[in-house]
């Protein structure tokens, strides 16, 4: 499993959410509405024998919308929580899994989602952090 | 001497490679013993008897077609040719070879996980052991 590999197909699938910004990988700025993904905590080798597989236990994706007061910022944010519906994360990753459609990884599923009203570039944004459990090949052919 | 994981630990079902697939083995040659104690003694006395050996195999449910369950399944009820490198497969490694029926499959898997696969195999005549 290569990583990059799998946070830009990951960033390839968030791309195709309407009106939703990805900027590059550790890019130091994000226009919300913007998903970004940050630097796996950890990385597990060897689930299975032989470097059959790996696998990244919590990978975060957070997406930012604006707040410009609670109504709006909340109505921005509610579609990409949603299990289901054009802007949903989890529809997103779920759909791929069920297609097993990934190539840099075998499955990424979103495990949960946590919310928060954190200061970016000095302006209060409406945050959702995404946990996604990533397991792929330890050997990548 | 070294300590030995499985990170290098080898096995195929039937000349296909399925190590990068399993999660945990139990290999278990063993012999029969027979009770020939007689009167007058205070011991028990054993003899061995014939051997036999089983293989257990474990790991995640994959949808490839040279992959359990795809490769295990049909073949339920036949022999296929075991060969198991505990040490790997590289020359000069222990080789454990024969020929087993493939017997009890299970499937399992639950929410929030991946699903597994499970294989209990019994030897049909000798495990041999020689080198890769």
């Amino acid at each position: 499993m290569i990583i990059l590999d799998v946070v830009n197909e990951l960033r390839a699938a968030l791309a195709t959410i309407t009106g939703l910004n990805v900027p590059p990988w550790g890019a130091d700025i994000a226009k919300p509405p913007a998903a970004v993904i940050a630097m796996p905590d950890s990385i597990e080798f060897d689930a299975s024998y032989r470097r059959g597989r790996d696998t990244i236990p919590d990978l975060q994706l957070i997406v930012i919308v604006d707040y410009q007061n609670s109504r709006s910022g909340f109505e921005a944010i509610a579609p990409y929580l949603d299990g289901s519906g054009p802007k949903s994360i989890k529809a997103l990753t779920a759909a791929k899994n069920a297609a097993t459609s990934w190539t840099s990884c075998d499955r990424a599923r979103v495990t949960s989602v946590s919310i928060d009203l954190p200061t970016y570039k000095e302006t209060t944004v409406v945050s959702a952090t995404f946990h996604l459990t990533i397991i792929g090949k330890g050997i990548t052919p | 001497m070294t300590a030995i994981d499985t990170e290098v630990t080898y096995c195929t079902v039937a000349g296909n490679d399925i190590s990068q697939f399993i999660t945990a083995h139990s290999l278990e040659p063993e012999a029969s013993i027979y009770d020939f104690t007689g009167y007058g003694v205070t011991w028990q006395r054993n003899r061995g008897g014939l051997k036999k050996w089983t293989l257990h195999l474990e790991g995640f449910y994959d949808d490839g077609v040279v992959a359990p369950p795809s490769l295990i399944l049909p073949a339920l009820g036949t022999l296929v040719a075991i060969v198991f490198g505990p040490e790997g497969s590289t020359t000069g490694k222990t080789k454990r070879t024969g020929n087993a029926i493939t017997g009890k499959y299970t499937e399992a898997g639950k929410i929030d996980g991946l699903q597994t696969w499970a294989i209990d195999y019994t030897g049909d005549n000798t495990l041999t052991d020689t080198v890769f």
